[in-house]
């Protein structure tokens, strides 16, 4: 009876795993997981750093979120994290173990490369587009970090070959126009790749009007050794950009130059030359050779 | 005794020599019909295609899709036509099959006629003639284009050797005995061409020698002329080229091809210069038969090339079998398989069918059923689009060749028919020393 039972468990299990119902639907996330509340304060902190982390790391599936009833996206597959039947359907929790173990089937990568820290600030940030979200009342928001008043006049880029650093000195003046600090101000750190700008991070300026990011060290140069460095200071126009030699050259090997049956006429596979030539050679000096006879022919005639 | 049989053997000779040189020598009404009406085609031909090389090819029908139209559907037929050459001296006469004596001038003729139509009308195809010498200055050796040129041009090559040196015995006779009766000119280009062949045995031996050679030569470059036209599609990675066996395809179907076009020529030839007595119905019996057995290969060949896609019916080739079996190309495809391949071969198994009349309608309806074959391999692959282009005009997936461009292709077969037409005119279509030589008679004696 126990044997019947394990089979019919069994068989079960399988039909219900093969037709994919399960792989379709479920992201394996259990109803303890779903009961979590965020884990931080959801303040701007909190959110900005999210923001940063998304626009980094999913903007390039998920694409610019906007407040929507529902998703409409076809193409890509990853659907506006800001409609608000995804919001209203997913818990906090269910929203973190989402971004943890991802779903394969579908093509959402698991994040659990990120901190758990990190992970809930994606979720503070994804919450911001929900009107209606009622944050964990235990946990107490953190004031807002004040906001720089005044003017950017400009920025300086510099970079440190030595450690990769990249810093950014920002030039502000107050209302009254005198010169100040520009404390708290966002500004993006990009690389320049081959089809756009690849944005690094978001950072926010010290009391000193200074940002610094570190260079990727896995992101490789072009086949010179030379990067882009570009930074922006969010919402403006300002920007500055600079070439500097740094990271890992790289090395681009061209089919082209080897041999290859696809290639240019001087590329092409030896065995191939050798082949045609001696083919061609082989037919046309027997060509050659029954001319020859034609003459001797000729040379027989009757004088 | 030896002396009566001496005067038989001359009179035998003397009777093949006349009768086989009767249509060198006389004036045809029927004839020069034949040549006035086909140079009227070819002025055609030329006027539109005066109009092709100044307008480019947008007087064409084809399109950014269609690239290949008929002009590259006929370059296949011609070259198909022109392997018959090979199959018959060839493969037929290597083997030791006798009865192909007065058959094989004809087809050798139709060989070189046609496979120089096949380099023409490639020029043809091409929107900026002036540039041909590209090919040559930037070949690469990795293109089956380049393949293609060189194995046409060998075969033009080898064709011409093939046609001329079996013929010197009847140019030394020509030489010997024509002197007077025909214009001046021509038993000039008699003599030259004959290059002073006087039969000895040293003679004899070095033209058997070089003719065997050749003949072996011949095959495997007959066959590597029509592969590599097959790889033209057969090397792409197009739904109906896709194709393994698409060599091998070709191949057979040329033989089709070629028989068909021998078998016409053949009626027309032994009506016209009535060379009953040597074009006999036993030659025909033994083309009927060996039509059969060639149209039988093709069948095989043409039940692998659909049936194994079609059973299988994947994404892409299902959409391209569905436009031959029943879809825009239906009509043509079942009418070119019935009557270019099933109908031949059900009534060649007859004998009374292998008669040179109904021969004669068999061939017809195997030409015109290979070119039309050959425009349902290379079209309708290109009707659909590999790689879709986006926002193209609705018309770029029809393809309705232009006045234009059949006149043009009607023009390029036309010229191959006058060729062939002059040829057989010029020369004996039948070989006199051979059929002498079969007849017992020792000509070595006369020159
Ligand atoms: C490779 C593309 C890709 C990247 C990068 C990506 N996602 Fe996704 N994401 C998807 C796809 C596809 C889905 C839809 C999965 C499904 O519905 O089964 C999805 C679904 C989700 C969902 C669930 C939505 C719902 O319907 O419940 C969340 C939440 C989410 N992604 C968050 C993120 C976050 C946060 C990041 C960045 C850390 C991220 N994604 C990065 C492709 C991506």
């Amino acid at each position: 009876m126990n044997t019947i039972l394990k089979f019919a468990a069994i068989a079960v299990f399988i039909f219900w795993n093969t037709i994919g119902l399960n792989a379709q639907t479920d992201w394996g996330i259990s109803d303890e997981q779903k009961a979590e509340t965020l884990k931080i304060p959801f303040d701007q902190a909190n959110q900005e750093a999210g923001e940063a982390i998304f626009n980094t790391q999913c903007k390039m599936c998920h694409n610019e979120m906007s407040v929507v009833p529902t998703n409409t996206r076809q193409l890509p597959l990853s659907p506006n994290l800001g409609s608000q039947e995804i919001q209203k359907k997913n818990s906090d929790g269910e929203f973190f173990y989402k971004i943890t173990l991802g779903h394969a089937a579908t093509g959402m990568p698991p994040f659990d490369r990120l901190s758990e820290d990190e992970r809930w600030k994606l979720v503070a940030y994804i919450r911001t587009f929900y009107p209606e979200y009622q944050p964990p009342a235990s946990i107490s928001a953190a004031p807002a970090a004040e906001k720089f008043v005044g003017t950017i006049k400009g920025l300086t880029l510099d970079f440190d070959t030595s450690n990769g650093n990249i810093k950014v000195q920002l030039q502000a003046v107050d209302e009254m126009g005198n010169p100040a600090n520009a404390k708290n101000v966002k500004v993006n750190i990009y690389v320049k790749r081959a089809f756009g700008d690849f944005l690094i991070n978001t950072k926010k300026t010290d009391g000193q009007s200074v940002a610094v990011e570190q260079f990727p060290l896995d992101l490789p140069a072009d086949t010179n050794g030379y990067v882009t460095v570009i930074a922006t200071v969010d919402g403006t126009t300002i920007s500055a950009s600079k070439e500097v030699k740094f990271g890992e050259k790289t090395h681009y090997k061209n089919p082209l130059d080897e041999p290859s049956l696809w290639g240019p006429r001087d590329n092409a596979p030896l065995w191939l030359k050798l082949t045609y030539i001696l083919v061609v050679l082989g037919v046309w000096l027997t060509i050659g050779w029954a001319v020859f006879q034609i003459f001797r022919i000729y040379n027989l005639r009757e004088r | 005794m030896s002396e009566i049989r001496n005067q038989d053997e001359k009179a035998v000779f003397e009777k093949i020599k006349e009768d086989l040189l009767t249509p060198v020598k006389t004036k045809y009404w029927g004839y020069n019909a034949l040549i006035v009406s086909l140079l009227t085609l070819i002025a055609a031909a030329l006027y539109a295609y005066y109009f092709q090389l100044r307008d480019g090819l947008g007087v064409t029908a084809m399109t950014d899709y269609v690239s290949w139209g008929i002009y590259i559907a006929s370059f296949v037929f011609f070259v198909a036509v022109a392997l018959v050459g090979m199959l018959i001296s060839a493969v037929v006469g290597l083997v030791g099959q006798k009865w192909i004596t007065p058959v094989g001038r004809i087809a050798e003729m139709i060989a070189l006629a046609f496979v120089m139509m096949a380099g023409i009308i490639i020029v043809i195809d091409m929107g900026r003639p002036d540039r041909l010498l590209n090919v040559f200055l930037h070949f690469r050796f990795q293109s089956p284009i380049f393949w293609d040129v060189t194995v046409v041009t060998t075969y033009v090559a080898i064709s011409t050797l093939l046609l001329l040196l079996p013929m010197l015995p009847d140019l030394g006779i020509m030489r010997n005995h024509l002197k007077g009766e025909v214009p001046q000119w021509k038993w000039m280009l008699y003599n030259i061409l004959s290059l002073g062949w006087v039969g000895t045995p040293k003679q004899y031996q070095i033209l058997h020698r070089t003719l065997r050679v050749l003949l072996i030569l011949i095959i495997p470059v007959a066959m590597s002329i029509h592969t590599v036209t097959s790889w033209l599609s057969a090397l792409t990675l197009r739904a109906g080229w896709d194709s393994t066996i698409f060599g091998p395809y070709y191949v057979s179907g040329a033989f089709v091809a070629g028989s068909g076009a021998v078998l016409v020529a053949m009626y027309f030839i032994r009506r016209g210069y009535k060379l009953q007595d040597y074009i006999t119905d036993y030659h025909f019996d033994k083309m009927g038969k060996l039509m059969v057995l060639v149209s039988l290969v093709y069948l095989y060949f043409n039940l692998n090339e659909f049936l194994v896609p079609g059973y299988k019916m994947k994404t892409h080739d299902a959409i391209h079998l569905h436009t031959l079996f029943n879809g825009e190309y239906s009509l043509m495809f079942w009418l070119t398989q019935t009557f270019g391949l099933i109908l031949p071969i059900v009534l060649g198994l007859f004998k009374k069918m292998r008669k040179p009349f109904p021969l004669m309608l068999i061939g017809a309806s195997l030409v015109i059923g290979a070119w039309y074959k050959r425009v349902i391999i290379i079209v309708p692959t290109l009707i659909h689009a590999h790689l879709p282009i986006q926002n193209v005009p609705k018309d770029f997936t029809e393809y309705n060749p232009t006045g234009m461009e059949v006149t043009i292709t009607i023009g390029v077969i036309a010229t191959a028919v006058l060729i062939v037409a002059i040829l057989a005119k010029l020369f004996p279509v039948v070989p006199i020393w051979e059929t002498a030589h079969e007849k017992g008679v020792d000509i070595e004696k006369d020159l």
